[in-house]
């Protein structure tokens, strides 16, 4: 079969329809993609370039542009009791949360992807579930149960009910680095003498290590900035950050707040550049 | 299996509470769907509903004319462009829902980004209101859906040949034509992944619409939080997110569907 591309100009500009008229169509059609591709790259981005901007004013008030610049705001930020408390705990939450996700996600991606039995599918679209519920709907469901069965709400509660939604990040990535393991890896370690736990350590886990990194580093973001569930379940007295926060936005437009959201983005920031330099975005991107 | 267990315990059962208040009502014993009934019959209930489902079907359509080109372009491009996009698209992804709205309260507000570039432009006399409207709440909801609606797309149309569009066009199509007829219809697996995700969530969300809305309107998430949270009324918030529940699914379902005849068309045409 010949190439497409093999066509020359010249055969090309002979067909009906490539005179004049279907250069300009041509022309026309890639400013059109190009101009809303841009649009849209442009309106992804500037919220983020906005808060961080509008964080650095020098007034009272946060207005764009900002009145002037300096880093008030955020020195202010380390006065705040609420905050620094609330960070803490966010980040205390996101990391308890973390660990029990990838130890449940990791030991459930084991049976999924390696063993035949009745009802893997189901069970499967079961522990991938908590990704496509509403988390609010997640928080009232929670919120219910908790009240029937007599469980105040308490920090541990908290931590248990972000675990129960960010097990899918972990399980999904780590399926699909399992699926795509060699298990004659495993064997050739095996027959070289290697027991079981070191044959894991040595082998699996390395060669999961991409998926496993990826799909906590989803987790963690998810339970550090999660305030639909935590609005129900954290009670008055265990206030997380993104609750202290929107609080803050709702109150009144404190520059603090956005100095605060100037870091989380800045977070952020540092999370997609790690994670392009150890798994790379186009393999995140496909996870 | 301990995830199975612990999310049977930790999710499942709570789901169960959460139909088992939907079905009980106070003075009433046993049973009943009378929750069902008064909600469904509540004019101001239903118009929540029809907005919140409009509100997400505009968004939806939106975050796909936006979304398609730049995941196209993505495909045509080199991979220093296929990184800035990926990066333009993963940074909001990632940032908390919470600074995203905020943001968008920044940009709209009465002193915000918009307002200050039309008066200082001369095209507007007096602020507009963007904030606490319908039209803001759209707006800021399909920017933080965009992503959720690219990352489908971009995998799909990278899985089909360029070539494909290149036969068309050396064939006498025109570049409009060719990815129209040839394109387009291939990638309607992407479209609608990406469509149904992007339904899915905004009719759930509730952070955008309670900071950029304000509480000029409320949506089906917000009335769920005020009956939880506000009126302590568990069965009403039950009951409305159990509806929720099945307007999402009931998309996600039929979007499946779609998907399936289509491509069973496309391959038997």
């Amino acid at each position: 079969m010949p190439e497409p591309t093999a066509v020359t100009e010249a055969t090309v500009a002979a067909l009906p329809g490539r005179h004049l008229g279907g250069r300009v169509g041509h022309a026309a059609f890639w400013i059109g993609m190009w101009a809303v591709a841009l649009a849209a790259l442009l309106y992804l981005l500037l919220p983020t370039l906005i808060i961080v901007f509008a964080s650095f004013t020098a007034g009272e008030y946060i207005t764009f542009p900002p009145q002037g610049l300096s880093l008030r705001w955020f020195v202010r930020l380390l006065a705040l009791e609420e905050v620094r408390v609330s960070a803490w705990r966010s980040l205390f939450v996101a990391i308890a949360a973390t660990a029990g996700s990838v130890v449940l996600g990791v030991a459930a991606a084991f049976p999924l992807v390696r063993s035949r039995f009745v009802g893997r599918e189901a069970l499967n679209a079961f522990l991938m579930s908590p990704l496509i519920l509403p988390s609010l709907v997640y928080g009232l469901a929670a919120l219910l149960f908790l009240s029937a069965i007599g469980v105040p709400l308490s920090l541990p509660v908290l931590i248990l009910s972000h675990v129960a939604i960010i097990v899918p990040y972990v399980l999904r990535t780590t399926v699909a680095s399992l699926a795509l393991l060699d298990p004659h890896l495993e064997e050739a370690a095996r027959s070289l003498g290697a027991n079981a736990w070191k044959t894991f350590l040595r082998v699996t886990l390395p060669n999961l290590l991409p998926g496993i990194t990826t799909g906590a580093a989803f987790a963690f973001i998810s339970s550090f900035d999660n305030l639909t569930v935590s609005l129900f379940l954290a009670g008055p007295r265990v206030e997380t950050l993104p609750i202290r926060l929107f609080a803050m936005i709702n109150f009144d437009l404190d520059p603090a707040a956005a100095a605060i959201s100037a870091v989380l983005v800045l977070i952020t920031f540092a999370v997609v550049l790690l994670g392009h330099w150890t798994v790379g975005l186009t393999r995140i991107a496909r996870l | 299996m301990p995830a199975t267990l612990f999310l049977l315990v930790y999710f499942a059962v709570p789901l169960g509470m959460l139909f088992f208040w939907s079905v009980r009502a106070r003075g009433v014993p046993g049973l009943t769907l009378i929750n069902f009934r008064t909600l469904l019959s509540d004019p101001f209930f239903l118009q929540t509903l029809w907005l919140s489902v409009r509100l997400s079907l505009e968004v939806t359509v939106i975050t796909l004319v936006l979304g398609f080109p730049l995941a196209y372009l993505y495909t045509r491009l080199g991979a220093g462009w296929r990184l800035t996009i990926l990066f333009v698209t993963l940074l909001p992804l990632l940032t908390s829902a919470v600074v995203r709205s905020f943001a968008w309260i920044v940009i709209l507000g009465k002193q915000g980004l918009v307002n200050t570039v039309l008066m200082g432009s001369g095209l507007l006399e007096a602020p507009a209101k963007l904030l606490f409207t319908v039209d803001g709440v759209r707006v800021a909801l399909a920017q933080v859906q965009l992503p959720f609606m690219l990352l489908p797309l971009i995998n799909a149309l990278e899985q089909l040949d360029p070539s494909l569009e290149q036969a068309a066009v050396s064939l006498g199509a025109s570049q409009a034509r060719a990815f129209f007829k040839v394109t387009v219809p291939l990638s309607t697996p992407g479209v609608v992944a990406g469509a149904i995700l992007s339904f899915a969530l905004t009719i759930s969300a509730f952070i955008t619409p309670a900071m950029v809305g304000g509480g000029s309107f409320i949506v089906m998430p917000t009335l769920i939080y005020q009956s939880a949270i506000v009126t302590l009324d568990w069965s009403t918030a039950a009951t409305t997110a159990l509806i929720l529940l099945v307007v999402a699914l009931a998309v996600v379902w039929g979007g499946m569907m779609l998907a399936r005849r289509f491509r069973y068309g496309v391959e038997h045409a």
